[in-house]
């Protein structure tokens, strides 16, 4: 088997059997079904800027679009869980496609920005139409619609194996875009993209399927989240959220597929760490981001790529 | 009370926030048309100087206008070196590459904002005036300091107007600005021109955090929306240009504090980060688009 | 022979205006199959220019660009490049970070018949790069970089392939090696030459236009072009 295949099917295993042979306690069993759903999300993140290069500083727009689709059609509308996904997933894609068509009309710096400004207002709406949304307070899914195929998604095991097998998804989904030619061509528009407009390809239109991909899983993570642990709040569309992801995807290494759930493990158990010493916690988000962006750009795997094991995807 | 004395009312506090507004934004305002780079952290240099000045302030043992000239002559000084010092530490050794000084200044955002809240705590803490005089404007009163606001900044502004365009720091400033290489060619130590400007940039932020704070009060999460309105007018108003920034901040400032009164905060909030994606939308040129022809 | 089927490409009264300099002045310009084309000119004659008006890098302000008899002119680049149109950079732009391999891979047309694998092995063996084919581009030499840049353009397969002054700073000996690949290469594909080597125009170019404030003034063979007294007066005499 080929050794890519190996490591990331290794990786699942490993996290299935922790599982499996009652490894976790509690505490961590309920930990990693978070970070499992919130790497689900860096990942989605990492299509965009580990391989296609564009730093998006507005991602929590994405993650909250697929939370609110999801929560709302719950609590208002009495959707059951597979409904929900099936709306989050279709209004995420859209949204991605309207937002990416707008965004990718500027460059660079201009990019940035106005991606961080999208979400500011995305933000601003949720706690404008409070009606709705309940703002700042935010909305408690209810045990009772957190049922799928039978099964209650709130049953800590049960959640973790949710969280898991949408994880395995989002990782396998993106293992076999790394090696496609369409993967291939979001990494040579990273490199240098007008040579590759100069190679023939349509440019444009990569980077507006790689902003929808990487919407679209987001906003699947974003619902994901809200299904399992019963909570929509307008926190989640806060800039942090748009900062975590592109935390998670420098540590654990952009461009690298499992990059995303290693980034994603140890910041979170840095912040858990620290806001037990602390209430200033996201000071070391603050810390993080100035030491790997000083010295560690390249992340875990993707030093270990660059010096050893230059097959990791 | 008719419309009149209303409109009059909300467009003096407006014109109290545009005043202040443009002090931050001509700080944000000079680092990018200079260095040619976004410090996302320069709303917390800003809160830095409110928190400085009530720490300050508190010195004066009660005696509020000696606190408050104190706070206006050390909190920016403050502020400004310690802006320095980030520069030298870490945006130096980034060679100023645009997306890792943005991430990097991400960084020293949460740092400054976290270090507040550990040491001055999250609670909102006020600062007194210096003076408490109330003028009669025959419909309403209205508070002298808040004159004096105005009236500070427009002396500011025009300080800065000055250096730029009579002294001979201004004019390295300005060559700098329209071609960093040339002047590096021309002996220019662009380095140091780099770090006393980044200061800058936080100290006149700083400023505009002390004249405000007696109105209202420091706050470890105040440096957010300052931020956003910043960014918004010094993309509106044009990178680089002073009149720009003005006549930007005056803008914003007024609609924000109008459309804030008559209708909703977070809608005037709404409006404006749209109108700045408008602008960078329909821009072809991007955000360096007019400093560099 | 001036027959419509053995133009390759030609522009009716092309001009590009950049805020009232006319840097490229209703030049109207054929070229034909299979031949070797120079196009020299002094520097700021607006060759770059032209040759990007051609491939569209920028667009033109007035006049036709016409490629296999179909009007490409409000083509955006990466069309003509597919219908095509090759082109490699004056200051070398491979992507530096990736391997040999790579390079040439998002080069290739995507062709049924032949595996990736071979396709890339084909074009690295006739530059000499096949050792090399793992190797971070890079870390590849200068003279190295040219030929990766140039086994890029041959593997497009293009029908027209630019070269925008692919022998600057390479040594003799790597010269006289790109002169042969040249050659080689203009057996299945029209070459369009941007060079002030004069060496290497002289030895492998067919025929000749001279460019000069944007505007062609000479055009025709070697020898003609050698001759010409306004050509001789403008540029020439190296």
């Amino acid at each position: 088997m080929r050794k890519d295949l190996i490591l990331h099917l290794g990786a699942l295993a490993i996290l299935l059997f922790l599982e499996l042979f009652g490894v976790f306690s509690d505490y961590h069993q309920g930990n990693f079904a978070r970070i499992l759903v919130l790497a689900a999300y860096g990942i989605g993140y990492n299509v965009l800027f580990g391989y296609t290069g564009l730093l998006s500083l507005g991602h929590a727009l994405f993650f909250s679009a697929g939370l609110y689709a999801s929560g709302l059609s719950i609590y208002h509308l009495d959707y059951n869980v597979g409904q929900s996904l099936i709306l989050a997933i279709c209004f995420s894609a859209f949204f991605s496609l309207l937002i990416g068509y707008l965004a990718l009309r500027t460059v660079g710096v201009s990019f940035m920005i106005v991606t961080l400004m999208f979400s500011q207002v995305g933000y601003l709406c949720i706690l404008y139409f409070g009606g709705i949304t309940r703002g700042d307070e935010g909305i408690v899914i209810q045990q009772s619609s957190r049922v799928f195929l039978s099964l209650d998604l709130s049953d800590p095991t049960i959640r973790y194996y949710s969280a898991l097998i949408i994880f395995s998804l989002c990782l396998i989904f993106n293992l076999w875009i790394a090696k496609s030619s369409f993967g291939r061509v979001l990494i040579a528009i990273r490199e240098n993209s007008d040579r590759a407009l100069m190679l023939g390809y349509n440019v444009h239109l990569y980077k507006l399927l790689a902003v929808i991909i990487s919407g679209t899983i987001s906003g699947l993570a974003g619902a994901c989240y809200g299904i399992l642990f019963g909570y929509v709040g307008a926190s989640f569309a806060a800039v942090p959220y748009s900062i975590f992801p592109l935390l998670w995807v420098l540590i654990g290494g952009a461009g690298t597929v499992l990059g995303p759930l290693v980034g994603a493990i140890f910041m979170f158990y840095l912040i858990d760490y620290a806001s037990d010493i602390t209430d200033a916690y996201m000071i070391i988000v603050g810390i993080t981001l100035l030491i790997v962006t000083l010295y560690a750009r390249r992340g875990l795997l993707g030093e270990l790529r660059y010096r050893y094991f230059k097959w990791i995807p | 009370m008719d419309l009149g004395p209303y409109l009059l009312f909300a467009s003096l506090e407006g014109l109290v926030h545009a005043a202040v507004l443009s002090l931050i934004a001509l700080g944000l305002s000079l680092v990018f048309g200079v260095m040619r780079i976004v410090n996302v952290a320069h709303g917390e240099f800003f809160m830095l100087g409110a928190i400085l000045a009530w720490w300050i302030s508190s010195f004066a043992l009660g005696n509020a206008a000696l606190g408050f000239l104190l706070a206006l002559l050390i909190a920016p000084l403050i502020a400004g070196v310690i802006a320095m010092f980030s520069d030298w530490l870490i945006l130096k050794h980034l060679k100023y590459d645009p997306e890792a000084t943005i991430i990097a200044t991400i960084g020293i955002l949460y740092i400054i904002q976290q270090a507040a809240l550990m040491t001055f705590g999250p609670d909102a803490r006020p600062v007194e005036q210096p003076f408490n005089i109330r003028l009669d404007l025959y419909w309403f009163g209205f508070s002298a300091y808040k004159f004096f606001v105005i009236f500070a900044s427009i002396i500011l502004l025009l300080s800065v107007w000055l250096v730029m365009a009579k002294t001979k720091f201004g004019l390295l400033l300005r060559a700098t600005q329209l071609d960093s290489e040339t002047a590096q060619a021309f002996g220019i130590p662009i380095s140091t021109v780099y770090s006393l400007v980044f200061g800058a940039g936080a100290a006149i932020a700083a400023v505009g955090a002390v004249l405000i704070v007696p109105i209202q009060q420091a706050h470890y999460l105040m440096g957010g929306e300052p931020l956003l309105l910043a960014f918004i007018v010094v993309i509106i108003g044009g990178l680089g240009s002073l009149r720009g920034t003005v006549a930007a901040a005056v803008l914003i400032g007024m609609s924000d504090g109008i459309i804030s009164v008559f209708f909703s905060p977070t809608l005037a909030k709404i409006l404006a980060t749209l109108l700045v994606v408008f602008v960078l939308l329909i821009r072809p040129n991007g955000l360096f688009g007019t400093a560099k022809a | 022979m001036d027959t419509v089927d053995n133009i390759l490409l030609y522009t009716e009264n092309v001009s590009k205006n950049f805020q009232g300099i006319k840097a490229v002045n209703n030049v109207n310009f054929k070229i034909y199959k299979n031949e070797i084309r120079a196009l020299i000119g002094p520097n700021g004659a607006g060759k770059t220019t032209f040759v990007s008006l051609l491939c569209g890098r920028i667009n033109a302000t007035a006049g036709r660009v016409v490629f296999c008899g179909e009007d490409i002119s409000n083509l955006p680049v990466f069309e003509r490049i597919s219908n095509g149109i090759g082109y490699t950079f004056q200051i070398t732009s491979i992507f530096f970070n990736l391997t040999v391999y790579e390079n040439v891979a998002l080069a290739i047309k995507k062709d049924s018949t032949n595996r990736e694998e071979n396709s890339v092995s084909e074009v690295l063996n006739k530059v000499g790069l096949l050792d090399r084919i793992e190797q971070r581009s890079g870390d590849l030499s200068y003279g190295h970089q040219r030929l990766l840049e140039l086994a890029m353009g041959m593997a497009q397969k293009p029908k027209l392939l630019i070269l925008d002054e692919p022998t600057q700073g390479l040594s003799d000996s790597e010269i006289e090696n790109f002169k042969k690949l040249i050659k080689d290469i203009s057996s299945s594909t029209t070459i369009l030459l941007i060079e002030h080597n004069m060496d290497v125009v002289m030895s492998i170019a067919d025929n000749i236009s001279v460019l000069h404030f944007g505007e062609i003034i000479a055009d025709g063979d070697k020898n003609t072009i050698q001759n010409d007294p306004i050509v001789q007066k403008a540029y020439l005499g190296d």
